[in-house]
């Protein structure tokens, strides 16, 4: 359940969970969701790193924010700040969940960083940005002798979740994507599998 | 009239909690950072925080470990969509009189604060 931020209750299901390798990300996202599209990314730190994307297709980002805001539906048309505001709470609390799930499974620490709203860039170039990103820090890991290759992760870049918000009658969709660095990939994957984990799945 | 310091990087988190206790008679001011909120409770020494933790610049847990150098009694609410035990274990040691869970439950703010300042 995600609210009652506004004094109604939102929830939160997730239909469809699967692991995706790289090539497949950015096509999973397009296949998906209609551009043009809304992101919230957080950033996670701890014993898991890299990045959790909540991605809208736009009028689901903006009947959310009437939602939110307790406004009449169509009346948000762009977005203000206050409704940005809003939509990177919803990706807050999606992805501190996420983590809280984490934590009671697998025993793993991780803090989320502040949401970071981007209205403007294509969904497919803001998941390359993350992938890139967590490439640049595993090719440094494995330089200096520390990294966790393709084969610990088997081939697995990211964990895609198909994520429906409902308020009474209405539902909004939108993609939950978990880019994890390959070394936090392999640490989940491990713990997961280790017999540490005390719950029957991450989210 | 007692005054709460509200502490949460969120516009929208700081405008639905301001509007809660406005309507419940309480009187808020309002910080979006840690730093800040240390700067404003020296100012302002309100009876009580609601803090959030996940904020750029100071987060809440050092803010709240602030607060409590310069105010030991300083009345300090965790507020956060963050739950792992750990960090709620830590909150506690630090001094937080709660630790509410996000998704933000009306009831249970209302609460909290009664039990803290009336």
């Amino acid at each position: 359940m995600l609210s009652d931020m506004i004094g109604r209750k939102i929830e939160m299901s997730v239909p469809d969970v699967c692991f995706v390798v790289r090539e497949d990300i950015s096509r999973v996202a397009k296949h998906s969701v209609e551009e043009p599209t809304i992101g919230v990314r957080i950033g996670l730190t701890g014993d898991v790193t890299g990045d959790v994307i909540l991605i809208f297709p736009r009028p689901s980002a903006y009947r959310l924010v009437d939602i939110l805001m307790g406004n009449e539906p169509g009346t948000t048309t762009s977005l203000t700040e206050m409704g940005g505001s809003a939509l990177c709470e919803v990706g807050n609390l999606a992805g501190s969940f996420f983590l809280n799930s984490l934590a009671e499974a697998t025993g793993l620490r991780a803090m989320p960083a502040p949401p970071v709203l981007d209205g403007e860039t294509l969904v497919s170039k803001m998941l390359e940005a993350s992938v890139a990103t967590r490439d640049a820090s595993a090719g440094a890991s494995e330089s200096s002798g520390s990294g966790s290759g393709p084969g610990q992760t088997g081939g697995r870049d990211a964990l895609v979740a198909q994520t429906v918000l409902t308020q009474s009658l209405e539902s909004v969709e939108a993609l939950f994507f978990i880019v994890p660095t390959n070394n936090s990939l392999a640490t989940i994957l491990n713990a997961l599998s280790s017999g540490n984990a005390k719950g029957s799945g991450v989210i | 009239m007692p005054r709460v310091l509200i502490v949460d990087d969120a516009a929208f988190m700081r405008m639905r909690s301001r509007k809660l206790l406005e309507e419940h008679g309480y009187q808020v001011e309002e910080a979006q950072d840690g730093e800040e909120a240390v700067k404003k409770y020296v100012e302002t020494s309100p009876d009580a925080v609601l803090m959030d933790i996940t904020m750029p610049v100071m987060d809440g847990i050092a803010a709240l470990k602030e607060i409590k150098k310069r105010d030991p009694h300083a009345k300090v609410i965790m507020c956060t969509a963050v739950g792992q035990q750990s960090l709620v274990m830590e909150a506690i040691m630090a001094g937080a009189r709660d630790y509410l869970l996000k998704p933000f439950d009306p009831d249970k703010v209302l609460a909290s604060l009664k039990k803290l300042v009336g």
